[in-house]
């Protein structure tokens, strides 16, 4: 232990000693402490004091209604995440029934033949050197094609749709002309079908078929070929645009 | 008296001023204040004494202070309560120190 020969006790005299500097010096410190102190005692507080001021059952009651909220969100979450899964329910739904529907689009597409058809199919080419054909043969063969599964015709170029009509008019000198709608057609025919290839040709040249029925016919050759790739072009447009009123009458 | 006079000062300042101390800091400010204070009663210790160095008082002072709130720093950042190193061993001085200070006081009035 340090041995004390004389010790100031009296607190007011103890840095009696000291310059001026120091002295400041240490009251700056003693202000920094007091500050310090204060400021200390200020933080702790604001952290503590608003759940310390609280009895015993207010702090149970805050427990409680914490406890309701955390349940009433969780409560929300699942609702939400059940809505979320519906929702991706629907979408797939609904990708489900567009693909159906695109799928109706094109099918009928074709048979409309609003858009160009592509595919393997016949090509056949009817020559008429003595004008002997009437539409009736024409059709016949077409209907041929369509009892076999013909998915697009088309008939010298033209699309041949549900509403085309084939018909024949008798000239002034005699001889006559087939229509086809409002065009006129003229040999040799040459119609495409797109389908199955066998199937189509098989059609047309069976014993009794299209084929034997036209070729015994004077002047009339038939030649038929099977095709890889065959593109049929849309109806014309001027042709599906007609006014409906015009159809009533 | 001066020491007084500037505390007195220090928490007037402290309560006009109202200085808000976002809570994660307020275990750095405790850490240094508690190393103010050690200092504080080292001095008094040393004055008592009569070994009272100024320049070793406030190197000390400032040393300790800024020392203390690092060691928190550095204990938040290792993920250790190492501001626990610094409360034991500030507080094992503290009490040192205020031990002796009232041992010569004790001894002081015998002796009169």
């Amino acid at each position: 232990m340090v041995k004390i020969a004389q010790v100031r006790l009296n607190p007011f005299e103890l840095l009696k000693g000291q310059s001026r500097v120091s002295q400041l010096q240490i009251a700056l410190i003693g202000l920094i402490i007091g500050f310090l102190l204060v400021t200390q005692f200020r933080g702790q507080q604001s952290a503590s004091h608003a759940l310390r001021a609280q009895t015993d059952e207010d702090l149970s009651e805050i427990i409680r209604n914490l406890n309701v909220e955390t349940n009433a969100l969780r409560a929300e979450a699942a609702s939400l995440e059940l809505q979320l899964f519906k929702a991706r329910q629907a979408a797939v739904d609904a990708r489900t029934v567009l693909g159906d529907a695109t799928e109706r689009l094109r099918s009928l597409e074709v048979l409309a033949g609003s858009t160009a058809v592509g595919g393997g199919g016949i090509e056949m080419t009817i020559t008429d050197g003595d004008h002997l054909l009437r539409e009736s043969d024409l059709v016949d063969v077409l209907h041929e094609l369509r009892a076999a599964g013909a998915e697009a015709m088309s008939l010298n170029g033209y699309r041949l749709v549900a509403s085309s009509g084939l018909r024949y008019e008798k000239g002034r000198s005699g001889g006559g002309a087939i229509l086809l709608g409002s065009r006129r057609i003229s040999a040799p025919y040459e119609i495409k079908a797109i389908g199955d290839r066998e199937t189509l040709y098989q059609a047309i040249v069976m014993p009794g078929g299209a084929r034997d029925a036209l070729s015994s016919l004077e002047g009339v050759s038939f030649y038929v070929t099977k095709e890889e790739h065959l593109v049929l072009a849309p109806v014309a447009a001027a042709e599906e645009t007609r006014p409906a009123d015009s159809l009533g009458r | 008296m001066i020491p007084l006079i500037g505390l007195v000062i220090g928490i007037a300042l402290g309560i006009v001023l109202r200085i808000p101390v976002p809570p994660p800091y307020v275990k750095y400010l405790g850490i240094a204040l508690l190393a103010a204070l050690d200092s504080a009663i080292g001095g008094l210790r040393a004055s008592l004494e009569q070994k009272f160095n100024d320049k070793l008082f406030i190197t000390g002072f400032f040393g300790n202070t800024l020392m203390a709130g690092f060691i928190v720093l550095i204990g938040d950042r290792l993920g250790i309560d190492l501001y626990l190193a610094a409360v034991v061993a500030f507080g094992v001085r503290l009490f040192q120190n205020l031990a002796l200070v009232r041992r010569y006081f004790f001894q002081r009035r015998h002796w009169e």
